[in-house]
């Protein structure tokens, strides 16, 4: 799992603050430069961050926006069927009342 | 009669039991001219509700508010089993039924219980995404977005 690795959520933090290449990622780690690499790997194919596409520098990117959008629409979602299904309760109890009333055998 | 809500890190539950036979309740979730008189959000209109109910057939639908603002969505029927379960995906869609991307797909399963005449209704929501969403949360990463905190602390406040 991408997220389970302790230097790969200090990564993912340090890019929180913006872009940084690899070098500048590995700094603050006693570990190598392919070690690091191999974190970004996991994490470019987790969809959590992007590379730059500058064969040299190839900045790291956090790709935060599809979590976010997760984030909002779960809470839309919720909103959206707390609603409907308060709607539902007052629509079957208007169609119960019409059909008593439809078929003239209220009491 | 309230609806309780129930939220883990995947899922999404409502159930709420309603005064009326499941037989009732079935039809109104399953046929387009009672669906758009309840289903959608607080001051949206549903001008387009489309149900091909069968296995395999999709509902397809827009919501439009006052603004003219409009949202498309298709889910697709994966299983029914009349009067007691129906189970469908759902989508964000756009106007040309392609799905959006980026927005996660949600598997929707609706339970009808016969309880001594009454309706017990259960909508069980499962989010694909939401076990990423829910481990970020736990290692305090999305303190370096606080819109997104926001957004979870208060889902989670809300059910609790």
């Amino acid at each position: 799992m991408a997220l389970a690795d302790p230097t790969r959520r200090r990564i993912l933090e340090m890019l929180s603050k913006g872009d940084a290449t690899v070098n500048e990622l590995a700094r603050p780690f006693s570990v190598t430069l392919p070690a690091i690499s191999k974190h970004l790997k996991v994490l470019e194919r987790a969809g959590l961050i992007s590379r730059g596409r500058n064969a040299q520098w190839r900045p790291c990117r956090l790709e935060a926006e599809a979590l976010k959008e997760g984030a909002d629409w779960m809470d839309q979602y919720r909103q959206l069927w707390e609603k409907s299904l308060s709607n539902l309760e007052s629509y079957v109890q208007k169609l119960q009342a019409q059909e008593r009333t439809g078929k003239g055998d209220e009491q | 009669m309230s609806i309780a809500i129930e939220q883990s890190d995947t899922e999404l539950t409502f159930t709420q039991v309603l005064d009326a036979p499941r037989e009732l309740l079935f039809k109104v979730f399953s046929e387009s001219e009672h669906v758009k008189q309840w289903w959608g959000p607080e001051g949206w209109m549903m001008p387009v509700c489309t149900i091909d109910f069968q296995p395999g057939g999709t509902w397809l639908y827009c919501i439009r508010n006052a603004d003219g603002e409009e949202h498309w969505a298709k889910a697709v029927y994966r299983e029914i089993v009349l009067p007691e379960r129906i189970v469908f995906t759902d989508n964000m869609v756009d106007a040309g039924g392609s799905p959006i991307e980026g927005l996660p797909p949600k598997r929707v399963t609706v339970t009808f219980d016969d309880v001594a005449g009454k309706t017990r209704l259960r909508v069980h929501v499962q989010l694909e995404s939401a076990a990423d969403l829910k481990k970020l949360v736990d290692m305090g990463f999305a303190r370096h977005f606080p819109e997104t905190l926001q957004h979870l602390e208060q889902i989670l406040d809300s059910v609790k």
